[in-house]
């Protein structure tokens, strides 16, 4: 029997697993309107509520060797977060409008509290994911965000954006070594060199597109065709930006006998964005969910894992539930690094 | 909750101990009132079901059931029975519950998609809008300053303005005008600056500055059209359209960031294509306001409207003629045959109503809208690319021949006529018609009040246009 056992073990047996999305395009429509008109009804408290049924219908729809991912966030904690958030910024933007001084004041305020912001809501989303019963969670602190910002946002500042391939870069590292599921860390492996390449890239696409469109605004004379043909010209390098940071920052990702693998193509998703932007076009803005459910998808059905050995994952010690408040910062103020 | 089951429920569920990533397959046993039993390999537990919590359940799915046990261990059933059952059982009333209850309505989902558009709808087209004015005829001169005073810096620094290079005689008499206009205006502080940019525009702040560039100076020649814009440019600041705009767009943003929050980046952008759309509507609004002012002050200081419509036919020509100056001035005010009608002709704002006419009304309308047959500049027989097409101003409505209404007669008029040099149609004459002569009469008179932008050749209007148009008339049912 524990010849057999071994056996069994020793070998690295290779497996691929293929991440599964059974969300439904509609269902997630009625979802979205139902909790936008409740959001105005209540004057924005269910959005908390909204966030949180939304945010799992997408979890529990995402499947891995036949269970599903969960959100268990407390929709109560989320509502005190973006409460607090929203009396900050109705402050600032009040200061704002006092004075001049008090105006930068809260630029830099605003500026100083992103660090924080990052780490908190990091913690908070990734603390409140599960699978398989386990939570993740996420192990930076604010100090160690604060230095993580400064080193990866200096060169940035000095080249005048030139170095922000390394911001992205060294931020989309910090955020990943710093994540688990588990008891067990996750680490990143992507270099540099990669993003400095899709910046390249972007950047040369975005020289010429700018020059072509100089070059036909100037040709024709109705209002609106130049922000109409500037959009036109902004998806293909949306989709392949898009396509090319998020292949980048799964293909680079590991945790203990697992390898991420994403094989997203720039083509498919530039065909689901130019669909999605005539139909929220042509309904104006109703298909927005089901435009979301659509790259969703395709994100997902792209996702591969690569696994080594199969032992199981445990449970995390020392996990404190973090506050929402970063949370609600990092909703209210939009931002989303989209590593999930 | 409200009725518990009356015999013992099974199902197979998956259990997760909370400890280990390791997924048990287990059978779930739930008697009525009694305890929840679950068993599977090395796992055989009882729970009662006041210690367990039920997840909460989202839109359709019935494999979502997940109970949670205190330890922090929790089963997952796809099993919609053992979800009934274990949702009647506990005591504990969850009122999220009610929400999965709204969301599979297809009624309450259709009402809330109404709901959705009536308010985002009034919001952004009436609510914001409204709010923007408002919120803008409150604010403190001094905020305004500030906003004038940091952008006017910005835009220096930036060396987007440099110094003018205007001679200092035009720049005086341009500046003695202005005091006179601002004087009109006592609540106002007005002040004129001239830059030189490599465009030609004009635009005002906020705080009552007027700004002039160079070349538009030069392009519009007489003192009296630069005067005519600037009448434009005090109407926005008469009306704080600067302030608004601030306003309005930084209230869209917010509220369509606020809404999409949960959406990726660039569908984001794909929502502000409407809102562009949007917010050039609210501006042609705007620039109608201003053109509206200028007029009325134009009037009252014995300026020509028809210096206006100068101004902004010569600031259409420049940009359309040359490729690579582009004109900002074009572009943010939108120069149409009708913006210009309006100008020349009555108030933008409260546009006459049409006779009404009971039972059967007529309608008539242009098959043809009016093609030029031939085109030729006065004195010279060529047709030459130089020439500027008339473009129609105003087309008067006829009016339907009481005798052929009577008998309910329809029918058309071809009609033949020379748009001169003023814009307005002469050497009228019908070259045929169904019934034959029947319209003539009403087309004749009616092509008589037509009023044209007067024909151009090589930028002067001193050129004549040929044009054949067919007016039907027709009885609506």
């Amino acid at each position: 029997m524990e010849e057999q056992e071994q056996k069994e073990v020793d070998p690295p047996k290779r497996t691929t697993l293929a991440l599964s999305f059974t969300g439904n395009e509609f269902e997630y429509t009625r979802l979205w309107f139902l909790s936008l008109a409740l959001t105005i009804l209540t004057l924005g408290a269910y959005s908390a509520w909204s966030k949180v049924r939304l945010k799992q219908y997408i979890h529990r729809n995402t499947w891995l060797e036949g269970d599903n991912f969960d959100y268990v966030a407390e929709p109560l904690s989320i509502l005190r977060g973006r409460a607090v958030v929203a009396l900050i910024l109705v402050g600032l933007w009040v200061a704002e409008a006092i004075s001049l001084y008090a105006s930068i004041l809260s630029f830099v305020a605003l500026f100083l509290a992103f660090p924080w912001v990052f780490v908190k809501a990091r913690q908070f989303e990734l603390h409140n994911t599960t699978y398989r019963g386990l939570r993740f969670g996420y192990v930076g602190s604010v100090g160690k965000t604060y230095r993580e910002f400064t080193i990866a946002g200096l060169p940035a500042l000095f080249t005048l954006g030139l170095a922000s391939f390394y911001f992205h870069w060294r931020l989309t590292a910090y955020a990943l070594n710093f994540s688990r599921y588990g008891n067990v860390r996750a680490t990143w492996h992507t270099s540099a060199g990669t993003f400095l390449g899709i910046y390249s890239v972007t950047g040369l696409y975005f020289g010429l597109a700018g020059f072509t469109g100089s070059l036909l605004s100037s040709a024709t004379d109705v209002p609106l065709v130049e922000e109409i043909f500037g959009y036109v010209l902004l998806l293909p390098i949306s989709a392949y930006f898009r396509v090319s940071t998020q292949n980048a920052t799964y293909r680079g990702l590991r945790i203990a006998g697992y390898c991420v693998h994403s094989e997203q193509r720039t083509l498919a998703l530039f065909g689901i964005y130019l669909t999605n932007a005539i139909a929220v076009v042509l309904t104006l803005g109703l298909a927005l969910p089901w435009s979301k459910i659509r790259t969703v998808r395709y994100r997902i059905k792209c996702l591969k894992l690569k696994r080594f050995n199969n032992v199981p994952f445990e449970r995390g010690t020392g996990s404190l539930s973090p506050d929402a408040l970063g949370s609600g910062g990092a909703d209210i103020g939009g931002l989303d690094l989209g590593i999930g | 909750m409200s009725n518990p089951i009356a015999s013992m429920v099974q199902g197979t569920a998956r259990y997760f101990d909370g400890q280990r990533s390791t997924s048990h397959v287990v059978q779930l046993k739930l008697e009525p009132g009694g305890p929840l039993e679950v068993q599977g390999d090395e796992i055989a537990l009882t729970w009662p079901l006041r210690d367990l919590a039920l997840g909460t359940q989202v839109g359709f799915e019935a494999s979502w059931t997940v109970v949670h046990i205190p330890t922090g261990a929790s089963c997952q059933s796809a099993n919609s029975v053992v979800r009934r059952a274990l949702s009647c059982e506990s005591k504990q009333p969850h009122w999220e519950n009610n929400l999965q209850r709204m969301e599979q309505s297809g009624g309450i989902c259709v009402g809330a998609v109404g709901l959705c558009i009536a308010v985002l709808g009034t919001l952004l087209t009436v609510g914001i809008p409204y709010m923007a004015g408002q919120i803008a005829a409150l604010t403190p001169t001094s905020v305004s300053e500030n906003i004038s005073q940091s952008l006017l810096q910005a835009m220096e620094t930036a060396d987007i303005l440099s110094p003018t290079e205007l001679p200092l005689v035009r720049r005086r008499s341009l500046l003695s005008r202005f005091e006179q206009a601002a004087q009109s205006q006592p609540e106002l502080s007005l002040e004129l600056r001239f830059y030189k940019v490599g465009v030609a525009n004009a635009f005002a702040l906020p705080d009552g500055t007027v700004v002039v560039t160079d070349k538009l100076v030069k392009l519009l020649e007489t003192d009296d059209r630069a005067v005519a814009v600037l009448w434009h440019e005090i109407g926005h600041v008469k009306h704080r359209h600067g302030l608004e705009s601030v306003i309005e767009s930084s209230a869209t943003a917010v509220l369509l960031t606020t809404i999409l929050g949960d959406l990726e980046q660039f569908t984001v952008l794909t929502a502000g294509l409407p809102a562009v759309y949007l917010e050039s509507n609210n501006s042609r609004g705007q620039e109608l306001q201003a053109d509206k002012f200028a007029q009325l002050q134009m009037d009252a200081t014995g300026l020509p409207r028809e210096r206006f419509v100068e101004a902004l036919s010569m600031i259409t020509e420049t940009s359309s003629s040359k490729a690579g100056s582009k004109t900002n001035f074009r572009a943010s005010h939108p120069v149409t045959p009708l913006r210009l009608k309006m100008f020349i002709e009555g108030s933008p704002l409260d546009p006459e109503p049409l006779p009404e006419v009971r039972h059967a009304p007529p309608r008539w309308s242009l098959p043809y809208p009016s093609q030029p047959s031939s085109l030729c500049p006065a004195g010279e027989a060529q047709v030459s690319a130089d020439l500027v097409e008339p473009l129609p101003w105003e087309r008067q409505q006829p009016t339907y021949p009481a005798d052929a209404h009577r008998e309910e007669i329809q029918g058309w008029s071809d009609v033949r006529y020379v748009v001169d040099q003023t814009g307005r149609p002469c050497n009228i004459e019908a070259i045929g018609g169904s019934p034959q002569h029947l319209f003539d009469e009403a087309a004749l008179a009616a092509v008589k009040q037509w009023t044209y932008q007067p024909p151009r050749y090589k930028g002067q209007a001193t050129a004549v246009s040929r044009q054949e148009t067919r007016i039907s008339f027709e009885l609506r049912d």
